[in-house]
């Protein structure tokens, strides 16, 4: 046996703290060891030939790269002694930066700690036998999880790349968020009219399955081949047969809250959201129906010309599979109305938030694009917003940035002044964040062009006085303290996680934050991936983003996807559970703990049965291994002889 | 008839009672409201004993202006003193209330404060009692529903702005009290009186606080905007727990008046003087005509008027009172100055 240790400086990352002349020397005395050497930058094109170099020419059967974390870079040094020629496997890496000299200041401990932690791992690398991969074929097809603007950008290029996309939508229709927006910033382009076409392209795709009223309920499988069961809700109404044509709409007696208009105005317990929707199906709310409350009523049913409502409609619950997953839930409005109780915590009818404000603006809302105030009626004079509500406040445990609202403030000052030409705008802000293309200047606008009246600093109290209500506040740059008469107030609130999305996060095996966005693997060089592989995010489910970056977040989630599905087979990782069947008892508690049902039960000549391992399912977690009574059951790659080894090193 | 809730002591020979601190304003002042708190607490069987010879709490000028340790150290000695045969202790005073409160947290961080404390008073410093202000100590005497049984109504029509204040609350940590920003305690039990409380957006801003004496301007222009609100939102008066809010609201409402070249009249009532209302006790013997500002339509508007005479006499002369059916059971136990 030959073994090599290799001690990366990581130029001063390593070396600073631990001196690895010293490990290298220590590594030499050890049992096997015939060759070790420092090295200034491992991973580097020279580091890696070093190798090559020493594995050649001293012929060596086993390798130890002390260096970073393997997280970091195993793949690479495995495939550099491949090149060698040795199996990629009979490489140890042993972690001397982030559990060692970036961790510590004391240069004597630190450097101990290092040569402990190379015995340990060449103890490892000594009971290593050679691992091959197989290789599991790829399900062809894409889960795109959420409707709105990135899900359906995702859906569409990977569609457009020839691969079947299925796009589940917990509404009845897609479009998100944007479908709400008048506008958009910095262009002032409107937002339906870029969006619709992109909606019905994705109603027309034939590579396409859209699924709306539906949500994923369990997650089975691993990369390459994930098994989904989607469920889609009862709505009562018989997709394929509904026109569209919003008569049962039009004619329900039971009023039910509007949703997509964020409560101005009212809906109907039957209904389709808005004219634009896709698809266009109405979708029955059983929870405000007379049909289903008093169990009489039956209008829809008789005045629907396609015979399209169904009462009796019942769940379904069908299991797909997929090779990859783009996740794209979203995001929803901070509540605002616990946290801010000097806002009036919602009890003013003309305090309102920039969801609704939008809708309000928006020509197709349920105002017509008339500004009314939803008290009386009237038309505005006085509009003030209030920026940052739910954002950037650590005394409602929210400190992050909700990253658009200084842009719709803009946008919606704008509008205001287009709207009501003899308004005036008022801007309570605590810092202008425009950092995008066009944004400074945008930004410059409302307040040049427009008139609108930038005040910076937070409001304290908002409390009504006759019909108007008074804005009390700070300016901090003249010192002064505030009061502005408002007929209407409009509050930038900051963004939340989309209801569920936790939930949701737990059923994939997806981290998230504390807020409940979904976490990206890494924030720089993984943007786009998950810690679980072939499940991929976009947009705003990851963080507070505007339409570009969700745009943008897709694409690259879209590529990502398609990218590992045009591969065809994945390699399977090697380090996988087998049973000693001929000491195997036939108990079973393995199958019975595997959290991936990769281990069956197999006949044996005597009629007895025993476990074995399907291979391309196990994904080497190794809990069948703690469980086996009599512990026949190993680990490739992490054996029980590698474990008490390496631990004994560490005990001595 | 009102239910006693646990936490109660009905009083028997002054033992199981609250100790009760009174404090330099109850005393002075705001007169009326000890008296009111007295009345009251008789009527909901609450026993108060008065900590034997209690000192000044401190008020502003110890923590804040003295330096040392003298914030903690006067309050430290009541607490001394009212624990040595009591489990709570309530103090209506807001401003007695928060110092009372912030010694206690003090005291039990710092062991170094409670050894001063010791050496002051010679023996080991006892300051783990129950501290209460008179919401909590309601609201452990009577629900809201047996109040409303009691109040038969008696204060339907009156439209009443909850005003807390800032000491009741803050800080937040260590008043461990209702929701500093959105304070609602007195809300079920004002309710149960018959009137409504709606929202009263101004319920914790500032009144100006002592700067009366040192920068009355302040004062006048704090406490104006809490009146006038309260005015422009039609409430019939403003509700507090805190005699310098009291002060700032009441005695120097005809000072805003002056200075601002208002006319504002908007009387302002202890949450006591609420509550002894309801239970058909008479403005004149809890001292709402001590106040500055006339309550005279208020009462009116319930169909009271001032002079009535005491609900003890109305109770004496045969005349029936909802208050009456529970007294024969209750004993309240009051000494100090106002018995």
């Amino acid at each position: 046996m030959r073994v090599g240790v290799f001690v990366c400086q990581c130029g001063t990352n390593i070396a600073a703290t631990v001196s690895t002349d010293k490990v290298a020397g220590a590594a030499l005395a050890m049992r096997d060891v015939l060759h070790a050497e420092t090295i200034q930058y491992t991973c580097s094109d020279p580091g890696q030939r070093a190798i090559v170099d020493a594995i050649q020419r001293k012929s060596l059967t086993r390798v130890v790269i002390a260096a970073c974390s393997p997280r970091m870079h195993e793949t690479t040094f495995r495939r550099t002694i491949s090149r060698a020629g040795m199996n990629p496997f009979m490489m140890e890496m042993v972690n001397i930066r982030e559990h060692c000299s970036w961790i510590h200041s004391d240069i004597d401990t630190a450097t101990d700690k290092a040569i402990d932690l190379v015995r340990k791992g060449v103890a490892r690398v000594r009971r290593q036998t050679p691992l091959y991969s197989s290789t599991v074929p790829v399900t062809g097809r894409v889960l795109v999880i959420g409707g709105g603007v990135a899900g359906i950008q995702a859906a569409l290029d990977i569609a457009d790349a020839g691969l079947p996309v299925t796009l589940v939508e917990r509404g009845p229709t897609i479009g998100g968020n944007m479908a709400r927006l008048d506008k958009t910033f910095p262009t002032l382009d409107c937002s339906s009219c870029i969006l619709t076409p992109r909606m019905v392209e994705v109603k027309q795709h034939e590579s396409i399955g859209l699924m709306v009223n539906s949500e994923v309920e369990r997650v089975r499988g691993y990369i390459g081949n994930f098994e989904v069961d989607i469920r889609k809700k009862a709505t009562c109404v018989i997709e394929d047969k509904c026109t569209g044509c919003m008569i049962c709409q039009d004619k329900c007696p039971s009023k039910a809250p509007d949703e997509f208009n964020a409560g101005v105005g009212e809906s109907k317990a039957i209904s389709i959201p808005f004219p634009q929707a896709v698809p266009l199906v109405a979708a029955l709310r059983k929870e405000h129906c007379r049909q289903f409350i008093k169990g009489k009523c039956g209008v829809c049913k008789k005045v629907c010309p396609a015979d399209a409502v169904d009462y009796e409609q019942e769940d379904e619950v069908t299991t797909e599979k997929f090779g990859a997953i783009v996740v794209a839930t979203g995001y929803e409005l901070f509540d605002w109305r616990e946290a801010y109780p000097d806002y009036g915590g919602g009890r003013y009818p003309d305090v309102i938030t920039s969801m609704q404000y939008e809708r309000m603006l928006s020509a197709s809302g349920p105002t017509g694009g008339h500004v009314r105030r939803p008290s009386d009626g009237a038309e505005p004079r006085q509009v003030v917003f209030v920026s940052c509500v739910g954002s950037r406040d650590e005394s409602v445990g929210r400190s992050f940035c909700c990253n658009v609202g200084c842009m719709y403030i803009a946008k919606q000052a704008i509008l205001t002044k287009e709207h009501i030409p003899d308004s005036q705008s008022y801007v309570f802000y605590m810092d202008i964040r425009a950092n995008g293309k066009g944004y400074e200047e945008f930004t410059r606008r409302a307040q040049k062009e427009f008139g609108a009246i930038y005040l910076r600093g937070r409001v304290g109290k908002i409390y009504p006085s006759g019909v108007r209500l008074v804005v009390m506040g700070t300016d901090t740059l003249s010192g002064d303290q505030v009061e502005i008469e408002a007929d209407l107030v409009v509050l930038a609130t900051g963004f939340a996680a989309s209801e569920g999305a936790g939930e949701l996060a737990r059923r994939l095996n997806i981290s998230y934050d504390q807020y409940g966005f979904l976490s990206e693997s890494h924030p720089k060089l993984r943007p786009v991936e998950t810690t679980t592989g072939g499940i991929f995010l976009a947009g705003a489910c990851q963080g507070p983003k505007d339409i570009p970056g969700s745009v943008a977040q897709a694409g690259a989630a879209a590529a990502k996807a398609i990218g590992l599905l045009l591969k065809g087979e994945l390699e399977t990782s090697p380090m996988v559970a087998v049973v000693d069947q001929t000491r195997c008892i036939g108990c079973f508690k393995c199958r019975d703990v595997c959290p991936y049902n990769a281990i069956e039960a197999v006949d044996r000549r005597d009629g007895s049965q025993v476990a074995q391992v399907i291979d391309s399912l196990c994904r080497g977690c190794g809990v069948c291994n703690v469980a086996c009574p009599p512990a026949v059951i190993s680990l490739k790659g992490y054996t029980d002889n590698q474990l008490i080894a390496e631990t004994m090193e560490l005990l001595r | 008839m009102s239910e006693v809730r646990k936490g109660a002591y009905m009083s028997e020979a002054g033992k199981d009672a609250y100790s009760y601190f009174p404090g330099c304003s109850l005393t002075s002042t705001a007169c009326e409201y000890d008296i009111s708190f007295r009345l009251v607490a008789g009527e909901l069987g609450i026993g108060l004993d008065e900590i034997e010879d209690w000192n000044c709490c401190g008020a502003s000028p110890a923590p804040h202006h003295w330096g040392g340790n003298l914030g903690v150290l006067l309050p430290a000695r009541n607490l001394h003193q009212a624990a040595a045969g009591h489990e709570a202790l309530v103090a209506p005073c807001a401003g007695c209330y928060n110092r009372l409160k912030n010694a206690q947290y003090e005291l039990a961080g710092s062991e170094e404060l409670r050894e001063q404390a010791g050496r002051v008073l010679r023996e080991p410093v006892r300051y783990e009692i129950e501290i209460l202000n008179l919401v909590e100590l309601f609201d452990r005497a009577i629900t809201p529903e047996a109040l409303a049984e009691r109040a038969e109504g008696r204060l339907a029509g009156l439209n009443l702005a909850t005003y807390y204040g800032c000491l009741l609350t803050r800080p937040a940590k260590i008043m461990n009290f209702d929701n500093h920003r959105n304070p609602v305690s007195m809300k079920p039990l004002l309710r149960a009186t018959g009137a409504t409380a709606d929202h009263f957006p101004f319920k914790s801003e500032c009144c100006g606080s002592y700067m009366g004496l040192a920068k009355k301007e302040i004062v006048l222009r704090a406490s104006r905007r809490i009146i006038e609100v309260a005015a422009g939102l039609g409430f019939d008066a403003l509700v507090t727990a805190c005699p310098l809010c009291h002060q700032n609201l009441d005695l120097r409402q005809g000072q805003i008046n002056k200075a601002f070249g208002t006319s504002i009249e908007m009387p302002v009532l202890y949450f006591t003087q609420v509550i002894g209302l309801a239970l058909g006790l008479s403005a004149d013997e809890m001292g709402i005509d001590a106040h500055v500002v006339s309550a005279g339509s208020l009462l009116s508007k319930i169909g009271r008027v001032a002079g009535e005479p005491a609900a003890a006499e109305r109770r004496a002369a045969g005349e029936p009172a909802a208050s009456e059916c529970a007294a024969g059971e209750r004993v309240a136990n009051t000494t100090g100055p106002g018995s």
